[in-house]
């Protein structure tokens, strides 16, 4: 567990700024090998890379999303005639 | 390598809009709502969005980011005629959107109410996290873009991003998690600040102990 993760090549605190680092921007090889080796050494980091998945699906769920009206749908036809 | 296009036929430029724009309109439309929280005028706004990326088309260099580019234009033809209450579409270049955009980086978010499906406690929760950080949450998570990307829709820097959006997600998790402890799914022991901080309460034990050593 959390022991193991200090002998890893990156610790807890790198890993969790990769979690992060890897919804919003494109991690290097390099980056994706830590964070893969420390998420198969540490189940706290595995558990906050859970968690961090779960934040956004729940940030997407306070956003409900709208169907775009006809009219509209017909307005970018109009525009665009295959 | 992506190249810049000069000379479209309409054909061409119908094409090119299908293939790399079309499949953003509800994005855009989404983006809009958020922004009026009205659908006559999001209807507008996405139909001006579209009208003048059409027209600009030529500038749009295929293969890059359509959806960003898009999403660009939406936000200063909002700030442009929501805020600024000047509406003579097509009077207005672009460059006259970017230099108001640059006058006003965030969005006017005042009128911002959210009619989440998440009831009660939790929605009043999010809805006072401030209103800069339910925006960069919903650029991040809702339309899932880049920090990059997000940058040049706000007119601030990468790193200003990456800052804010982890302090908003630090906050939303926060708040998530004690709604999750409040309704029994998890103990008061998985809700702490290690749950929340990035950097576990190990680690500081270990800098402790070298320290002491
Ligand atoms: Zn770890």
């Amino acid at each position: 567990m959390s022991e193991k993760a200090s002998n890893g090549p990156i610790r807890c605190k790198e890993a969790r700024k990769l979690i992060e680092k890897s919804f919003y921007d494109t991690l290097t090889i390099p980056e994706q090998i830590n964070l893969a080796g420390h998420l198969m050494e540490c189940s706290d980091c595995r558990l906050w890379n859970e968690t961090e998945r779960w934040v956004r699906q729940m940030a997407r769920s306070f956003f409900p999303q709208q169907e775009v009206p006809y009219d509209l749908q017909r307005f970018f036809h109009k525009l665009t005639p295959s | 390598m992506t190249q810049q296009v000069h000379y479209l036929s309409e054909k061409e430029k119908k094409q090119l809009f299908n293939r790399e724009f079309l499949p953003y309109m509800n994005d855009l439309y989404n983006f809009a709502y958020y922004l009026t929280k009205n659908k006559e005028e999001a209807k507008d706004l996405v139909q001006e969005t579209v009208m003048r990326a059409y027209e600009r088309i030529h500038q749009y260099a295929p293969g890059t980011n359509a959806k960003a580019w898009l999403l660009i234009i939406l936000k200063n033809l909002f700030i442009n005629q929501y805020r600024h209450k000047r509406r003579i579409p097509g009077r207005v270049s672009y460059e006259e959107y970017q230099s108001t955009a640059a006058e006003h980086p965030i969005i006017d978010t005042e009128r911002e109410i959210f009619d989440s499906p998440l009831s009660g406690e939790v929605a009043a929760a999010f809805n006072n996290l401030p209103p800069d950080d339910r925006l960069i949450i919903y650029l991040a998570d809702v339309v899932e873009l880049k920090y990059k990307e997000i940058a040049h829709i706000l007119d601030i820097p990468v790193g200003t991003v990456r800052s804010r959006l982890h302090r908003a997600r630090k906050a939303l998790k926060k708040m998530l998690l004690k709604y999750a402890r409040t309704m029994g799914y998890i103990t008061d022991e998985d809700f702490n600040e290690s749950a929340v901080s990035s950097a576990p309460p190990h680690q500081k034990a270990d800098v402790v102990k070298s320290k002491k050593s």
